[in-house]
């Protein structure tokens, strides 16, 4: 898995490149830890390139998504492949996460 | 009907042998990626259970892997390990995926995923060995 960072305005945007799983998670972890030590308010996870995922890496989002709100500020999701969509829909996460098909309909909201 | 075994020790880094195994029966059994993906996916979330669970004594101890592909009809993987009975479809708690975010639990979603993806799933317990059988049908 391959993780970059950009900032747009005072958005930060991770993109996941490739798999999230159980033997993973925790760089994501990680990297999402910073970002919140560093006070950034609103994260922008681009999914485009993300091709898996099991309830390990879905844990993760789940525990910045709390975070973040109870910071006051957001986590969205973008660009998610269907087969991850899926996921995300059994699991009811598509109801807990603003899911944006491109990263800039993600940003304008 | 073709079956492809492979043995992994109870170590989380051994999931990378899985998926590359996965990749390899996906080309040579023609499966559609969708399939394969959720096999993948239920075959992670089984043996991350065990690999957590299965065993209180450190040590390696190994987990059995068979695939049987039934062609056109089904994929079925068997996982067996000597592990402490262990039941994976009982013993966990349901997460509620209509929770909303502040409720949600974090949890529950492996066993979860393997009876929403998988079209059969048993436990059996076979002298000192667990059994989990899942299949999927094509």
């Amino acid at each position: 898995m391959e993780l970059t960072q950009q900032k747009e305005g005072s958005t930060t945007i991770v993109s996941i490149k490739g798999r999230l799983d159980t033997t993973n998670y925790s760089d994501f972890d990680k990297e999402l830890s910073a970002l919140v030590s560093a006070g950034e308010k609103n994260i922008l996870v681009d999914c485009v390139e993300m091709d898996y995922i099991s309830s390990s890496g879905l844990r993760v989002f789940l525990v910045y998504l709390k975070k973040m709100k109870a910071e006051g500020g957001s986590l969205k999701l973008s660009g998610m492949q269907s087969m991850i969509k899926e996921v995300f829909t059994i699991s009811g996460f598509t109801t807990l996460f603003s899911i944006y098909d491109t990263r800039e309909e993600a940003l304008a909201s | 009907m073709a079956i492809f075994k492979l043995e992994i020790v109870n170590e989380l880094e051994e999931l990378h042998r899985v998926n590359e195994a996965l990749e390899s029966l996906e080309e040579q059994w023609e499966l559609p990626m969708p399939i394969v993906m959720n096999l993948n996916l239920c075959m992670e979330e089984a043996l991350t259970n065990i690999i957590f669970y299965a065993h209180e004594e450190k040590g390696k101890h190994s987990i059995q892997i068979t695939l049987e592909h039934n062609t056109g009809i089904s994929v079925s993987v068997l996982l067996e390990d000597g592990g402490k009975a262990f039941n994976p479809l009982e013993e966990t708690k349901e997460p509620d995926v209509e929770a909303a975010a502040a409720d949600r639990e974090i949890g529950g979603l492996g066993v979860f995923f393997i009876k929403q993806f998988m079209d059969e799933v048993e436990y059996q317990r076979v002298g000192n060995t667990n059994q989990l059988r899942m299949l999927k049908q094509l």
